[in-house]
């Protein structure tokens, strides 16, 4: 039960980090020739900071997938 | 002391009542002066001799000729609620009353008890709960109390036409109506007020009734806190909608009359000061014909014509103003030889606590009497196309991306919205804003950045920043009122209305060609160039739609000129936040400076004069 539920959590948090990579590289693609220095806060919000948060979230939930399957499964195998 | 006053007051007017008639004191409860007659009223009067009743501009009759009574659900001719509600706010009494003071006719109180019987025999009493119902909207039950029940109860309860059986189910009515208002109300908003306002006056016109004291005292406790919730520090009601302000200002109003009638001194002195308030405010955001703006669900009022029927005098304001909580900037310049003053209304603040338009970042704009830019009012409450237009984005002065709206602002504000502020120095005022376009997929697509800058000789200049870097489709409007003709040449626009001309010139920063389309009155593809100045009226007026793509940060300026001089922009350029704009007026050159605000920083403006 545990075992199986670590790896459901795992291929979630797969999704989210390719997810992430493939938008991330799709935003660079469509946006690197308008890129400009000087706005490159503007440029990081709109571009950047959306697939950034999706990626971590992936890393994030695949570093804690065990504890967190673990914390799912508490009492019930 | 309070109380005490108002128990002499009951003891007063029940030693005046013939027992168990429920009738009081005209002069202590008649708090209002009835118009006087004229022709118009005369035209109502008579319309409702024949059961015809004329609300919101629509005509029609809710009487069934076979059973000889009336259809209180009748929607009208537009099949509109609106039509409904007015129906059972028995307005027309007035003009009926009005028509028999004139002609001493007895027919015209005759229908007033005809309808009245009528209406209670259909409507015995109120429902359990709140009710939106045609005749039991609160509101509706407040509207019959405060504009046409009074006077059958102060005015007409001698008549002979009054029988006794129709005094007491009237008198029962009345009681309801102080029951249902005090414990059906609505939650909120401007409907409230006006019912804790009824909610009063029913106290006064019924003191003999067991709940009459409770009504009061729980009309003026809630008529307190809902002032406090209701009104920004600057006077403005939280819905921002013109009409809605004169909605609330004449409620207060009409509870300083209240107040007066019973002698409550103590309170008078306390609420006069509030009331003075929203006068204030709504003086400070008239235009310089005495109009005022028509921002959120507003219908075109006279706000210097209100303000002398109330007898305050509050001089138009000369400068420009900045209402921090209300998010609204004024500004105005001053007459001068050869050119009108400039009054432009730039909407940087909240939507609104009720009738919202997606208006962030419209602006109005007038010189003298000359409407060059409008909002084009509300129209209707019906939803589609109709109510979809005058609400949305494209009947005001603003930017769409990708066809779609910038993100919502809040409903209400406590200070200025982030990203927006007010910047006044010697010689050049401005104000700004910031909006965010999300994307339907998450993330954000574009930020837009609007200034609006006040220059000398009264001119304004909008400067829109779009930031983006994906290709992105601009769309863009200029609305103005319906007499006014827009027509383009090859580098400017002109407005006209007669003798009166303005010359709008544009610019991109990055070279971009705007295509440009004039519209008017327009119901295909989608309903494009109308106005509506009341209402269910609407009228074609022409409207400046332009277009473009852009893929990186650009940005847009616009140079209206004051009606008699032609000044024109000759060149912007912009990096990251700091712009450059050089501009003529007749032979002068101007070169305008200027750092946009970005994060919790100001606005930074220099205008230098070239040789």
């Amino acid at each position: 039960m545990k075992n199986q539920m670590i790896l459901q959590i795992r291929f979630v948090a797969f999704l989210c980090f390719f997810g992430g990579l493939l938008l991330l590289a799709r935003n660079l693609v469509l946006s690197y020739d308008s890129f400009n220095p000087s706005y490159l806060g503007h440029y990081f919000k709109q571009e950047v900071l959306g697939p950034l948060v999706l990626i971590l979230g992936g890393s994030i939930l695949r570093a804690f997938a065990k504890r967190i399957a673990a914390c799912i499964c508490k009492d019930i195998d | 002391m309070s109380q005490l006053r108002w128990l002499q007051i009951y003891g007063l007017i029940t030693c005046l009542l013939p027992v168990g008639a429920g009738a009081s004191d005209p002069r202590t409860v008649f708090e209002r002066s009835l118009p006087r007659h004229s022709e118009a009223i005369q035209i109502r009067a008579d319309q409702a001799l024949e059961h015809t009743f004329v609300f919101q501009g629509l005509s029609d009759s809710p009487y069934i000729d076979v059973a000889e009574v009336y259809d209180w659900n009748h929607k009208g001719p537009k099949n509109d609620k609106e039509w409904a509600w007015f129906l059972n706010r028995h307005r027309y009494f007035e003009d009926l009353y009005i028509a028999y003071l004139k002609t001493g006719d007895a027919k015209y109180t005759g229908q007033i008890f005809y309808i009245l019987e009528d209406w209670l025999a259909e409507h015995a009493g109120p429902p359990s709960g709140m009710s939106f119902s045609s005749a039991w909207r609160p509101l509706e039950a407040a509207r019959r109390v405060l504009e046409s029940w009074d006077i059958l109860l102060v005015q007409l309860w001698s008549a002979p036409q009054f029988t006794d059986t129709l005094k007491a189910s009237f008198i029962r009515s009345l009681d309801h109506h102080g029951d249902y208002l005090q414990n059906h109300h609505a939650l909120y908003g401007n409907h409230l007020i006006t019912e804790m306002i009824a909610l009063l006056k029913v106290s006064l016109l019924r003191p003999q009734a067991v709940n009459s004291e409770a009504w009061r005292q729980y009309a003026l406790d809630k008529l307190r806190s809902e002032y406090d919730k209701q009104v920004y520090p600057e006077g403005a009601h939280k819905e921002l909608s013109s009409h809605y302000q004169r909605v609330v200002v004449r409620n207060y109003e009409k509870l300083l009359s209240l107040l007066q009638v019973s002698e409550q001194t103590e309170l008078l002195e306390e609420w006069e000061p509030k009331v003075y308030r929203l006068w204030e405010y709504f003086a400070s955001i008239r235009k310089p014909s005495g109009l005022a703006p028509l921002n959120n669900d507003s219908d075109r009022e006279h706000v210097s014509h209100l303000l002398k029927q109330y007898g305050r005098s509050i001089e138009p304001s000369k400068t420009s103003i900045y209402h921090p909580n209300a998010g609204q900037v004024v500004f105005r310049s001053k007459p001068a030889k050869g050119r009108s003053p400039l009054w432009c209304f730039f909407d940087i603040g909240p939507r609104g606590s009720d009738h919202q338009h997606e208006d962030f970042m419209h602006l109005s704009l007038s010189f003298g009497n000359f409407p060059l830019l409008v909002d084009n009012g509300r129209y209707t409450y019906r939803p589609g196309a109709w109510r979809d237009y005058f609400q949305g984005p494209r009947s005001h002065n603003l930017l769409l991306i990708d066809g779609r709206d910038s993100d919502p602002m809040p409903k209400v504000a406590d200070g200025p919205l982030p990203g927006t502020g007010f910047y006044q120095s010697e010689g050049i005022e401005a104000a700004w804003g910031e909006a965010h376009f999300s994307s339907p997929h998450g993330g954000r697509d574009a930020t837009w950045q609007r200034v609006v800058i006040h220059l000398p000789k009264g001119h304004l200049l909008v400067l829109d920043h779009v930031l983006t870097f994906r290709p992105r489709q601009i769309e863009g409007f200029w609305h103005s009122a319906p007499d006014i003709d827009w027509s383009i040449a090859s580098t400017s626009i002109y407005a006209s209305r007669k003798s009166k001309k303005s010359r709008i010139t544009y610019l991109s920063s990055e070279g971009n060609n705007l295509t440009l389309v004039q519209k008017k009155g327009e119901k295909e593809p989608t309903v494009s160039g109308w106005h509506s100045p009341r209402f269910n009226d609407r009228k074609p007026a022409d409207s400046l739609y332009y277009s473009t793509t852009i893929s990186q940060p650009t940005a847009f300026a616009w140079l209206f000129s004051n009606t008699d001089q032609t000044a024109k922009l000759q060149s912007l350029e912009i990096r990251s936040n700091t712009f450059r704009l050089a501009y003529s007026v007749n032979t002068v050159s101007f070169e305008l400076i200027g750092k946009l605000p970005n994060n919790a920083d100001k606005l930074t403006l220099k205008l230098v004069e070239k040789d």
